[in-house]
């Protein structure tokens, strides 16, 4: 597997012909490349591993499963990434 | 940290294990097929929380530890080259080929540097013109496309002292070998998340028909894992066989196609080797025609003539599928400790027989005060020592 | 802190090198410009003055006003080496000095005098010296201690990372104080004076082929009064340890086997900067495992605990002082941690050298 941590987009830019960008982890800033991201933008989560973005974020995914649990869970979740 | 802190919230999963042990009715065996779902699970203490009924076995999913010996080896003699740079992901100079491993090659004035991403190796290819940059090319699928991305733009940019030793691996045939092997005694897996980024989790449809067995896509931290395991429980106790994915914040059904193109563009699959448990058809990937030029194997033919015999000993592609325990193992503590390991198993500190080895230090009094009073610390693995 | 190139007593000889070289370690005329005109004046106190092969120093002028029958002598020596020589934070010569005072400090002594053994590799920028001397000097001050023995020697280019240095201090212990490793006691509370990780992740952030941006700083800094102020609190402080190399996952597992003793503590309780935090996760690393280089471990009787987080808390380098767990009668030799989840784990020895994950 693989180490892959989310991080927000903050800025897009060219380098030897590919879409790369900063990353944002928290606090800690990286630079990516974001070629397999065509459609990413600033401001975007996506997931780095070894300083490429492999996935953007869907941060309206529904976590398929109706259990009561996880339905609390993740409305929790959801009104923590709306703040 | 966003889309970290609220997947290690303890409430919520609470919630799921309460979930997990209201449905369960029988013992279920399943699969976390990937290392950092491992790592995860056992630096969470996750496995301690699951219902008892539930035992999780750890699959051979670090590219770091099935790294086959003789490529180790082909690493370390090419690292001792006065005319190479040799570059690596940082978790793999520790890991020992049949004589040292390549900090000690290191510290005898060998060129190794480590790397956060491989676009960095060409850097250090365009700042040493006089110099072979070889980079150590490891990783399943999710690793791929950035290696890949190297070669094409080495090609791209014209930079012509820099070639790939490449290990990859891919997750499918391992599941394919695992699902039949005879003996094979696992219920349920929960898929890679990151390899099903790239891949996407179709390829596991026609697998899960075959075989009758439940794959859930499961993403990498506590509340993901617990939510994974759930969904594959209740597969099972609903006698369904289906591929799920717990990880959709991340994975689509069809993966990253601009980068599974890359991964075309440059390479094709081939048999691998993995460390101590054999050759998988069809299991990793090899350059491509076209970028032939760029494999450190072709570059430095001499290597080719490396062929290191793993040990006959080691049992870790049984230890992997669940079939025997690390402690019924000839080599285990003898011929096989983490300073010296035989097999994938106790490369990782992950691996089950690292794990094994590494409480078998502490005194028995201090495993049953363990076991007994916290009853939520020792590794299940662990336990029956 | 800046060098003022300028303010120098005598720039000319040094000007003329702009590097060190050879001759600087001859123990000539150079050698002789190097001490005069760049060490002396940044350090110059009575007892360097002397200027002699060795220093003397009066009993009187240790013992400090006590009984010199009830004194203990505390004498340590620590030698650095590190990549860069100035990162985000400090550098080589500030760390070299808080190094070996908090050594000290860690066995309840008041650090009083310092030595430093530099070994300079030819080719060194003499304004990187400059600013490093210039550092050692600072710290001393701020540490409260004093410089009376120095060396100087220089090595051929290729033979060292530019500069290496050796200290070594003499503090004294007052008689009520007994503080070892061995000394844990089932109960005692488990203390830790700030943030973990802030100095390993700031060395990484500026290593080579890992660059990331950030404001992680080195938490590099002198605790002989954090801790002078915890002895005021209670004397009766059972173990102190600073959390170097190996972070906080190797002092506790010292602790653990030293004193033949459990230790569980609570992940959640330990006080981690977000950006460290972030840092580590980007490289796969635990925090517990990162160095530090200003923050040290207590191990206190639990009545005691209170008094002495609150005079830790009102200290500068203490404010982020907190209760992390306990001493406890299982698992002997054994640190285990309570994680994020309620889940529990066992915390071992780091590996070895920390290294970034991809898996």
């Amino acid at each position: 597997m693989c180490l892959g941590i989310p991080g927000k987009v903050t800025e897009l830019y060219e380098a030897n012909g590919m879409k790369m960008g900063k990353v944002d982890f928290g606090g800690v800033v990286k630079e990516a490349c974001l070629e397999y991201l065509p459609e990413i933008e600033v401001g975007d989560y996506t997931i780095v591993h070894v300083g490429f973005g492999i996935s953007q974020l869907d941060e309206e995914a529904i976590t398929p499963s109706s259990t009561s649990a996880l339905a609390s869970a993740n409305s929790t979740k959801r009104k923590r990434m709306r703040r | 940290m966003k889309y970290i802190d609220e997947y290690r919230d303890e409430k919520v999963t609470r919630g799921l294990l309460d979930e997990i042990g209201r449905i369960v009715t029988r013992e279920w065996k399943l699969m976390e097929v990937c290392g950092g779902q491992t790592h995860s699970i056992l630096k969470s203490g996750l496995d301690q929380l699951l219902p008892p009924q539930i035992e999780l076995i750890h699959g051979p999913g670090c590219p770091v530890c099935v790294t086959p010996l003789e490529l180790i080896d082909k690493a370390i003699a090419l690292a001792q080259r006065s005319n190479v740079i040799f570059v690596s992901y940082g978790d793999m100079l520790r890991v020992p080929g049949s004589e040292r491993d390549l900090f000690s090659v290191r510290a005898a004035g060998g060129d190794v540097r480590i790397v956060y991403s491989p676009l960095d190796s060409l850097k250090i290819a365009k700042e040493n013109p006089d110099k072979t940059i070889v980079f150590f090319g490891i990783g399943f699928e999710t690793t791929a496309p950035a290696n890949a991305m190297a070669v094409a733009q080495a090609k791209r940019q014209g930079i012509k002292n820099f070639a790939m030793l490449v290990s990859h691996v891919t997750v499918p045939p391992a599941i394919s070998a695992l699902l039949e092997s005879p003996d094979v005694r696992v219920d349920g897996f929960l898929a890679a998340g990151h390899v099903c980024t790239i891949m996407g989790y179709w390829e596991y449809e026609p697998l899960v028909k075959k075989y009758n067995v439940p794959v859930v896509v499961t993403g990498f931290e506590p509340v993901d894992i617990v939510h994974g395991v759930l969904m594959c429980v209740k597969q099972l106790e609903e006698g369904r066989a289906e591929v799920e994915n717990a990880y959709a914040r991340s994975v689509r059904r069809e993966g990253n196609e601009p980068a599974q193109a890359i991964i075309n563009e440059v390479f094709e699959p081939c048999d691998r080797p993995w460390r101590g448990i054999g050759v998988i058809p069809q299991s990793g990937y090899k350059f491509r025609e076209a970028y032939t030029y760029y494999d450190a194997e072709q570059r430095f033919p001499d290597i080719q003539t490396i062929a290191t015999k793993e040990s006959s000993l080691c049992i870790s592609g049984q230890v992997l599928q669940g079939l025997k325990k690390p402690n019924q193992c000839p080599a285990f503590g003898k011929e096989c400790t983490p300073q010296m390991p035989l097999g994938a198993t106790m490369v990782s500190s992950e691996g089950a027989c690292a794990a094994y080895y590494r409480y078998a230090r502490f005194a028995k009094t201090a495993l049953q005060d363990l076991t007994q009073k916290s009853n939520t610390v020792i590794p299940s693995e662990a336990r029956n020592l | 802190m800046s060098l003022q190139l300028s303010s120098w007593t005598c720039p000319l000889p040094l000007r003329n090198y702009p590097t060190v070289v050879m001759g600087h370690g001859s123990g000539g005329k150079m050698m002789s410009d190097l001490i005069q005109h760049l060490f002396a004046p940044l350090l110059k106190n009575d007892l360097l003055d002397q200027l002699g092969d060795s220093t003397v120093i009066g009993l009187s002028q240790i013992a400090n006003g006590n009984s010199p029958s009830n004194l203990r002598l505390a004498f340590t020596t620590d030698s650095f080496v590190i990549s860069p020589l100035i990162f985000p934070g400090g550098d080589i010569g500030e760390l070299a000095v808080n190094g070996t005072v908090n050594d000290l400090a860690m066995s309840g002594a008041k650090p009083l005098f310092l030595s430093a053994g530099f070994i300079l590799e030819e080719g060194l920028p003499m304004e990187t010296l400059g600013r490093i001397a210039a550092s050692v000097a600072a710290a001393c001050r701020a540490a409260n201690v004093q410089l009376v023995a120095g060396d100087t020697k220089v090595v051929n280019k290729g033979h060292g990372d530019g500069l290496y240095i050796n200290t070594s201090g003499i503090g004294v212990i007052s008689a009520d104080i007994n503080i070892a490793p061995n000394r844990a006691q089932v109960g005692d509370a488990i203390i830790v004076s700030g943030t973990m990780g802030d100095h390993g992740m700031a060395i990484m952030s500026v290593r080579e082929g890992l660059e990331f941006e950030t404001q992680i700083k080195s938490d590099t800094a002198p605790l002989n009064g954090l801790v002078e102020a915890m002895l005021a609190a209670s004397p009766e402080i059972h173990c102190l340890r600073d959390a170097t190399r190996g972070g906080l996952a190797a002092v506790l597992n010292e602790l653990a086997s030293a004193s033949n003793v459990g230790i569980e503590f609570d992940e959640r309780k330990i006080p981690v900067r977000q950006e460290v935090h972030a840092a580590c996760e980007m490289l796969g690393l635990d925090p517990f495992y990162v160095a530090n280089e200003g923050k040290l471990v207590a191990m206190v009787p639990a009545a005691e605990s209170e008094s002495v987080l609150a005079a830790m808390r009102a200290h500068p380098l203490g404010k982020e002082a907190a209760r992390i767990g306990s001493v406890v009668e299982d698992h002997h030799g054994l640190v285990v941690a309570r994680t994020a989840i309620g889940g529990s784990r066992v915390v071992d020895l780091p590996a070895g050298e920390l290294l970034p994950r991809i898996c």
